[in-house]
C-alpha cells in the first residue's frame, strides 16, 4: 500500500502464516500485513527476510504442513491467518506454459502439485489450529475462469483453488467459530516473474495498465481481517477489470 | 490517517441499515459524507462538521443533480457515490405478491424504479462529476441477482440488473480512460429493516442465529459486515479493482 498508514492497527493481535513470501504478492503480503500489526511467519523454498519470523519451507512437502503450522504457534503463539500465495505461474516455469498437446505428464502434475495440491495441503493444517474469527485467503487467478490454451495446466490448477476455496469455506463454517476461507483472482499483476502473454498488453486492461502486488495485498488484507466477517467462499477478482470483459 | 482521508462522498439510503451505517461508517473513516434518504433520518442521527443530510428520491432525475451540487458546495467535488437506496417490494407489513403469475405491473415498476433507475441516474451523475478526476462508485446488488426467488422475483430482477450495469459502468468509464471505478456488493441475509421491517434486528430477536440455519455461517450478517466491504472497495485499497461483484452472504451462494 502507498500509504501503510491507513492500516496501522487493522491486523492488530493477529497472527498469520503466508507462504511463497520471498517475492511478488507474497512479499508484499508480508509487509502490508506486518504495517497492519500483525505478527507474520513468512515461508518460502528459501527463508525469506521478512515478517517476525520465517522458514524455509516447500509447500510440496505434504508431511512438513503440520510442523510448519506447529512451528508458527509455537513461535508466536497461535494462528488467526492463511495466506496461501506460493504457486508458479507461466513466466517463472516452464511446465506452466505448454499447450495439451505438448506437456508431459509430469510436467502437468507438478504444476498441479505446486499450485493446487498445496492449498488444500495448507488448508487441511492449518483450519483446526485456526483461532475463532481466523480467515484463510488463497491466491487464485483470473486464469481459472478463462480458457489458457498455452498454459492449460496452470489455468487448470487455478481452478481447481477456486474449488478448494469454495469446499475449505464450507468445512470451516461447520466450526461454528466464524472460521472463513475466501480466494482473491489477480489479474497480469507485475512481478518479478511476471511475463505477460503476447496479447495482454496494458492497453488491453480495462483500466490501462497491469496491476502491482501491493494491490493484490491489499484485497487479501481485506478478506484476512474481519472487515470481510461475513465474507467467505468469496472470489474477489483483481485485474483491472478485465473479468467483466 | 483514514481510510477515506480527504474524500467526499455521497450515501443514499442512508436512514437505515446498510446505509446508515455505511455513512458513518465513511464519516469515521475521514470522509465528507453527504447522506441522503427519502426519509428523514433515525432518532440518532447526528450531523456533525463532516456528515450532512438531504432529503432524496433516488427516483427523482432533478433531484440528483440537486444533491451532487449541494455536496459540491458543501464540501467539494464528489469522489464516492455508494447507491444504497433500496427496496425488496415488502411494505411494513404488506407484501404484495412477486410470484410470476401473479405481480402487478405496478409493482414491478416501483421496485425496478427505485432500486436500478436509481442507479442508472446516480452512476449518470458521478460519471459526469468524476469525470476529469476520478472516483469510485458501490453499488448494492444482492445474492437475489443470482438466484431463482419466486417470492421476491421482481427485486431479485432489479439487484441482477444493477450488477449488470455497475460492469457496464466500469467498462464504460474505463474505456473513456476516465480514473473511475465502479464495483457493487452482493448482500446475502444482513439484519436490516430491510429483512426484518417489524424491527427486530432478527428473525426471532437474540444472537443473529435463529432462523440462520440455512446460512453456512450460522448467522445473518450485520450492516457493518456490509459496510465495512463498500470501504473497501470505495477506498483507494482497491484502486486495481473495478467491474466486479463481490458476495457478502455467510456462503450461501456455496449451498444450492
Amino acid at each position: 500500500m502507498r500509504d501503510s498508514r491507513a492500516v496501522a492497527g487493522r491486523l492488530a493481535g493477529k497472527i498469520a502464516l503466508v507462504t511463497g513470501a520471498a517475492s511478488g504478492i507474497g512479499a508484499a503480503t508480508v509487509a502490508l500485513f506486518s504495517a497492519a500489526g500483525a505478527a507474520v511467519m513468512a515461508t518460502d523454498r528459501a527463508a525469506p527476510q521478512a515478517g517476525a519470523a520465517s522458514l524455509a519451507f516447500d509447500v510440496t512437502d505434504a508431511g512438513r504442513w503440520t510442523a510448519v503450522i506447529d512451528a508458527t504457534v509455537a513461535k508466536l503463539g497461535g494462528l488467526d491467518i492463511l495466506v496461501n500465495c506460493a504457486g508458479l505461474n507461466p513466466g517463472a516455469h516452464p511446465a506452466a506454459r505448454q499447450t495439451m498437446a505438448d506437456i508431459t505428464l509430469d510436467d502437468w502434475q507438478f504444476v498441479q502439485r505446486v499450485n493446487a495440491d498445496s492449498m488444500m495441503l495448507g488448508c487441511r493444517a492449518a483450519l483446526p489450529h485456526l483461532r475463532d474469527g481466523g480467515a484463510i485467503v488463497n491466491i487464485a487467478s483470473l486464469a481459472a475462469v478463462v480458457g489458457m490454451p498455452d498454459a492449460m495446466a496452470y489455468g487448470v490448477s487455478k481452478a481447481a483453488i477456486a474449488s478448494i476455496t469454495k469446499s475449505v469455506a464450507l468445512l470451516a463454517a461447520r466450526a461454528g467459530r466464524g472460521l472463513r476461507c475466501n480466494a482473491v483472482f489477480p489479474g497480469p499483476i507485475l512481478t518479478p516473474t511476471m511475463v505477460p502473454p503476447p496479447h495482454r498488453t496494458p492497453e488491453r486492461v480495462p483500466l490501462g495498465r497491469f496491476g502491482e502486488a501491493d494491490e493484490v495485498a491489499a484485497a487479501i488484507l481485506f478478506l484476512a481481517s474481519d472487515d470481510a466477517a461475513y465474507v467467505t467462499g468469496a472470489e474477489l477478482f483483481v485485474d483491472g477489470g478485465l473479468s467483466m470483459l | 490517517m483514514h481510510r477515506l482521508s480527504g474524500k467526499v462522498a455521497i450515501v443514499t439510503g442512508a436512514a437505515s441499515g446498510i446505509g446508515a451505517v455505511t455513512a458513518r461508517l465513511f464519516a469515521a473513516e475521514g470522509a465528507r459524507v453527504l447522506a441522503t434518504d427519502l426519509r428523514p433520518g433515525a432518532a440518532d442521527w447526528k450531523a456533525t462538521e463532516n456528515l450532512a443530510f438531504m432529503a432524496q428520491d433516488v427516483r427523482d432525475e432533478a433531484r440528483w443533480d440537486a444533491v451532487f451540487a449541494a455536496a459540491r458546495e458543501h464540501f467539494g467535488p464528489v469522489d464516492i457515490l455508494a447507491n444504497i437506496a433500496g427496496i425488496n417490494g415488502v411494505f411494513g407489513d404488506r407484501a404484495p405478491s412477486q410470484a410470476p403469475d401473479e405481480i402487478e405491473l405496478g409493482l414491478w415498476r416501483e421496485i425496478q424504479a427505485v432500486n436500478v433507475e436509481s442507479v442508472v441516474l446516480g452512476c449518470r451523475a458521478a460519471l459526469r462529476a468524476m469525470a476529469g478526476r476520478g472516483g469510485a462508485i458501490v453499488n448494492i446488488s444482492s445474492i437475489a441477482a443470482q438466484k431463482g426467488w419466486p417470492a421476491r422475483g421482481a427485486y431479485g430482477a432489479s439487484k441482477a440488473a444493477v450488477l449488470q450495469y455497475s460492469r457496464t459502468v466500469a467498462r464504460y468509464a474505463a474505456g473513456r480512460g476516465w480514473p473511475i471505478r465502479c464495483n457493487a456488493v452482493l448482500p446475502g441475509p444482513i439484519a436490516t429493516p430491510m429483512l426484518f421491517p417489524s424491527g427486530q434486528t432478527t428473525a426471532t430477536g437474540g444472537d443473529g442465529r435463529a432462523g440462520a440455519d440455512h446460512v453456512p455461517l450460522g448467522r445473518f450478517g450485520i450492516a457493518e459486515e456490509v459496510a465495512r466491504p463498500i470501504l473497501f472497495l470505495a477506498s483507494d485499497e482497491a484502486r486495481y479493482i473495478t467491474g466486479t461483484g463481490l458476495l457478502i452472504d455467510g456462503g450461501l451462494s456455496l449451498v444450492k
